[in-house]
């Protein structure tokens, strides 16, 4: 009876989860589907995060090789105009060329991330972010400088692409590509050694794990993972600027990765990248039920915007002080209490999931 | 030739308020290996209650402005850092960054686009030294930043809470054996850092600058980079980590007109540029100790 | 006075006023006839705005909506666009371009156009899908590149006409000779560059050098900049700068002995709360800025419409002018509908028909004159005006100089 429901459980989830990405455009309207369309976008980037913090290394940089996708597929992609040089390429190859170029940056920087421990990695990755947007306002032919550049609708196979129905399948079905490739990683032999680090890092090596190689690795995967999360970003937004890749960017896929759980990769971060972009808007439709935030600009009370910024830093502090596995594992628990109680089973005992490679105190 | 020389010894006032900036973020690393992403709004919130209390009496307002932040200092780190005792410090620095952006919000709730003037005795006087004519609050900010950060060496050196906070860096054992426990350790080290946030505060939003306004929240951000090129575990580093920064800043914003084809803007891009260089040669800063890998 | 021309005036009151009545009636005979696009009912007509109000530029963007609100609320009652009443639907980007672009896609179909967009990266990502859309845009930002010539139009001169205006203006004033000097302190960006561009074309019309010095958003010491300017004893300097930084960059230009009039690029450097600290008197006497906009205190019929609408309104947003402005972008943009519905076509691509054939439109002084047909890149509007910052009055500024245009304006093919 347990396997056949254990068996069912792994199949209707994922069915279901597919059923919702397809019929979702059908569901909602323009607005919220180009919401939802930027949430796995930057999901997508969330998980690059998210398998770089469970090799102990944090980045704040992120916004940096998003912009590194972003601007590149912009030069390959977009024809050459004005002031601007551009190559014209078709989109699956620019594509493909913009995450290798992200990925390149990455491989670039990697020997920082294996020499500095995770705190001083984190205030280094954090000068990239200045550093890229100095040159996206300085190399004027290749990103368009302070106005940045306009990209044509992207066009696969005879389609073109421009409407919000059509981006949100795209990026879905990318998303879940990618999504799957991280799990698999994450479970196979990567996430073993990864698992094995652990034990801590000079423990690892004693087992013959190259932990310089996995560290570099990580991070090569990490900034494709945002290279491509970037161009895809361009891609919906049809444009590229350098506002767009702020240290607030950066901050809020960490924040993301945070609340939806470190531990578990890629549920968390898509749960917290879904959680980050819908809440501000969800605050600013109902806006009317809190008392506190005022229903337009002119009202008594803050902004809803401005609540949303005040309840995201309580979450982030709560999340962590309560349950450092973020969201995903309190759903997880949930789930498995509820299971346990619809089979009325006694004998279970719940297996702690924040065990991760961080959740130690390292001195 | 003269203009050198005021580059440097403006650079080096400037240099002085990084490093006492950088400072804060060092002494609560080198006590509990967490980066205070909230060191920023503390400045801002320090430096806000003195300049609506400087009408008053300037010199009791700072008072008030350092008690403030001290009490805050200390709930922060009794609420949210004890709580979190024993965890991952990669965690509890995330958690700071959640702290910074409550904090700021209600800051541009509060503050908005005021501008207060810090009504310190300085004023706009001038001051006159080896012929450079200077801003006299400017002066002050670097002989404040020296006081402070000699003050700050001797205690660590001579005094038996000093001792207990260098031995926290190398062993957290040690320094229990020694009767202070780590989490009263902490909560000093979070005072401290308090403290110094409201003193950086006022001196930056002296002359010339025309006081305190939301602005400040974010240019703490921009003393990292000084406290991770002297150590982040070294107090005298932070100090001097400012001051190269500093310096170097107001040596590339100075001669740009030379350094066009390094784009506008540069010197904002030079403080990373420089740490990522230092980072690269010297992963612990110029003045940290490396650290010891242990299983 | 001769009382037959008061009763002459009075008829022909009457007789518009009947006239008026007819041709756009409430839920009258020809308001149906006019064709309709999205956002336009029987009785509402709504158009969006996106701003900015909980983010860096989260004040000025209440009090360009609270200008907006004010002109919405008085044109409502008095009949209103079309005879139908306007509605703003606000969207808060918090000044990130990727919220800007979800609001914008969240409101497009449910308005008949934008009727303001705060952010020059906003309104740049935006603009080809605004154009695709066929809604009037216009952007708070006031850079060439967005004037397509099709669906935009900036409440004002372009930044390099302004600062062409003002420099040449403070060059006189100074009596600045050739093989003089003359500075800008500037911000690296968009905005940036068009300041600089208008400085180095009025250098090259008078034979003028350029000291320049780029300034970032985090800098607090100008000790660099000022040396250069003073080195160059450059005698009017251009700056564009966030408010507190100029009063930093003034008060050191002060104690430098540096003796220059410093331009503003616009009155968003300035904040009159400025006046309360001690760059005070430096302000005061050594700062002017080029505007294309009204000040608060301007002493203008159209300024004082707006000063009793506000004071009425009862408003806590801070009197400056910004409200101006944003009243008179709402005034333009209902100017264009009004007359789209007078052509008999509220569907978007009637209403850029209108408006790319439109005659100028006058604000009362508000703004300067603007005129849609001059084309792509062409500056609308061509008129800056000067201003002086005066504690004195609300809003901390006063007009010194009434709307004008520079001979370089004039013959530099702008």
């Amino acid at each position: 009876m347990r396997d056949q429901l254990r068996l069912s459980s792994s199949t209707v989830v994922p069915a279901a989860v597919v059923l919702i990405l397809v019929l979702l455009p059908f569901v909602l309207d323009d607005g919220w589907l180009t919401v939802s369309t930027l949430a796995l976008v930057l999901g997508i980037a969330a998980i690059g995060l998210s398998l770089l913090y469970s090799t102990g290394q944090l980045s704040l940089g992120h916004a940096f090789f998003m912009a590194i996708g972003g601007y590149s597929y912009g030069f390959l992609a977009a024809p050459s105009g004005e002031d601007v040089l551009g190559l014209g390429l078709p989109a699956p190859v620019a594509l493909v060329i913009a995450v290798a170029t992200a990925g390149f940056c990455g491989l670039l920087f990697s020997p920082i991330g294996s020499r500095l421990g995770g705190l001083p990695l984190a205030v280094a990755t954090l000068g990239l972010v200045f550093l890229g947007h100095h040159i996206a306002l300085n190399a004027g032919p290749v990103t368009g400088g302070a106005r940045g550049r306009l990209l044509e609708p992207i066009g696969l196979g005879g389609l073109v692409l421009d409407d919000s129905r059509s981006l949100w399948w795209l990026v879905a079905a990318v998303t879940a590509v990618v999504a799957l490739l991280a799990h698999r990683l994450m479970s196979g032999r990567v996430g073993l050694s990864l698992r094995a680090l652990h034990g801590g890092e000079l423990f690892a090596g004693t087992m013959g794990i190259d932990v310089r190689r996995r560290k570099a690795g990580a991070f090569v995967v990490s900034s494709m993972y945002a290279g491509l999360s970037g161009a895809l970003f361009s891609v919906v937004s049809g444009a590229v600027v350098p506002e767009t890749f702020d240290l607030t960017l950066s901050l809020n896929i960490l924040i993301m990765i945070v609340l939806g759980g470190t531990g578990l990769v890629v549920v968390g971060s898509l749960v917290g990248a879904v959680l980050i972009t819908v809440l501000p808007e969800l605050l600013r439709e109902y806006a009317g039920l809190f008392p506190f935030i005022a229903p337009d600009a002119l009202s008594e009370g803050i902004s809803p915007s401005s609540a949303a910024q005040f309840v995201y830093g309580v979450a982030v502090i709560a999340i962590l002080i309560a349950e450092p596995g973020g969201l995903a594992v309190l759903a997880q628990r949930a789930g498995r209490s509820v299971r346990r109680r619809l089979r009325g089973d006694e004998h279970d005992t719940v297996v702690p999931i924040a065990d991760h490679p961080l959740e130690r105190n390292h001195t | 030739m003269k203009e050198l020389a005021f580059f440097l010894l403006s650079g080096a006032a400037l240099g002085g308020l990084y490093g006492l900036l950088a400072l804060g973020f060092v002494v609560i690393y080198k006590a509990t290996h967490v980066l205070n992403f909230a060191h920023g709004s503390f400045v801002l919130l320090g430096a806000y209650v003195v300049a609506r209390f400087s009408s008053w009496s300037f010199w009791g307002a700072l008072a008030i402005g350092v008690l403030v932040t001290v009490v805050l200092a200390l709930l922060a780190e009794r609420l949210l850092i004890r709580t979190m005792a024993g965890r991952a410090v990669l965690s509890v620095t995330i958690m700071t960054v959640g702290l910074d952006i409550v904090l700021l919000t209600a800051a541009r709730t509060e503050i908005n686009t005021q501008l207060l003037p810090t009504r310190d005795p300085w004023g706009d006087k001038q001051v006159v030294l080896l012929g450079l004519v200077m801003p006299q609050a400017r002066l002050v900010a670097l002989l404040v930043s020296i006081v402070v950060a000699v003050s700050f060496f001797i205690w660590l050196r001579y005094s038996r809470w000093g001792l207990a906070f260098r031995a926290a860096t190398e062993k957290r054992e040690a320094a229990a054996l020694m009767g202070i426990g780590l989490g009263t350790l902490s909560a000093l080290a979070w005072a401290i850092a308090g403290a110094l946030a409201t003193v950086s505060g006022v001196l930056l939003a002296t002359y010339p600058y025309p006081g305190v306004n939301l602005d400040l929240g974010t240019i703490a951000l921009a003393a990292l980079p000084a406290a991770v090129i002297g150590g982040l575990e070294s107090a005298p580093g932070a100090i001097i980590g400012g001051l190269i920064v500093g310096i170097g800043q107001i040596l590339v914003q100075g001669y740009q007109e030379y350094l066009t084809w390094l784009g506008a803007g540069f010197h904002e891009v030079f403080t990373f540029g420089l740490m990522l260089l230092v980072l690269l040669v010297r992963p612990q800063g110029l003045f940290g100790q490396k650290e010891i890998v242990r299983a | 006075m001769r009382p037959s021309s008061l009763v002459t005036r009075a008829a022909i009151g009457a007789i518009g006023a009947v006239l008026t009545l007819t041709a756009c009636g409430s839920g009258g005979g020809s308001a149906d006839a006019v064709k309709a696009g999205p956002g336009v009912s029987a009785h509402t007509i709504r158009i969006g705005h996106l701003t900015d109000l909980s983010g860096p530029f989260g004040t000025v963007g209440k009090a360009f909506l609270d200008g907006a609100e004010l002109f919405v609320k008085d044109r409502n009652a008095h009949g209103g666009v079309c005879g139908r009443d306007l509605e703003l639907v606000v969207e808060d980007h918090g000044y990130d371009v990727q919220r800007a672009v979800t609001s914008y896609r969240k409101v497009k179909n449910d308005v008949i156009g934008i009727e303001s967009i705060l952010g020059g990266g906003m309104a740049n990502a935006l603009l080809p899908e605004l154009t695709k859309d066929k809604q009037l845009a216009s952007p708070l930002t006031w850079t060439s590149s967005l004037i397509n010539g099709g669906n935009v139009f900036l409440t004002g001169a372009t930044y390099e006409v302004q600062m062409v205006n003002a420099m040449s203006w403070a060059a006189d004033n100074r009596g600045v000779q050739k093989g003089d000097t003359i500075g800008f302190v500037g911000l690296s960006g968009e905005v940036g560059e068009a300041v600089l561009a208008g400085v180095e074309r009025v250098a090259e019309d008078r034979g003028l050098k350029v000291a320049k010095a780029f300034i970032a958003p985090t800098d607090t010491d100008f000790t660099g900049p000022i040396s250069t300017l003073t080195k160059a004893h450059a005698k009017v300097v251009a700056v564009i700068s966030t408010p507190p930084q100029l009063a930093t960059l003034m008060s050191s230009a002060d104690s430098a002995s540096l003796d220059a009039l410093w331009v503003g690029a616009s009155p968003s450097i300035f904040s009159p709360s400025l006046l309360d600290g001690p760059a005070k008197q430096v302000l005061e006497d050594n700062l002017v800025i080029g505007s294309g906009q009204a000040p608060w205190a301007a002493d203008s019929k159209a300024a004082q419409k707006v000063r009793d609408l506000y004071k009425k309104s009862g408003s806590k947003v801070a009197p400056q002018s910004s409200i101006m402005t944003g009243y008179a972008q709402a005034e333009i943009f209902a100017a264009v509908l009004e007359k789209a519905c007078q052509d008999g076509d509220l569907t978007r691509e009637g209403i850029l028909k209108t408006f790319q054939s439109m005659d100028p439109v006058d604000t009362g002084g508000l703004v300067s004159t603007l005129d849609f047909t001059r084309g792509k890149g062409k500056s609308q509007g061509l008129e800056t005006a000067i201003l002086k910052p005066t504690s004195s009055v609300d809003g901390g500024l006063q007009q010194v100089q009434a709307a004008f245009t520079s001979d370089e304006v004039k013959n530099g093919g702008y």
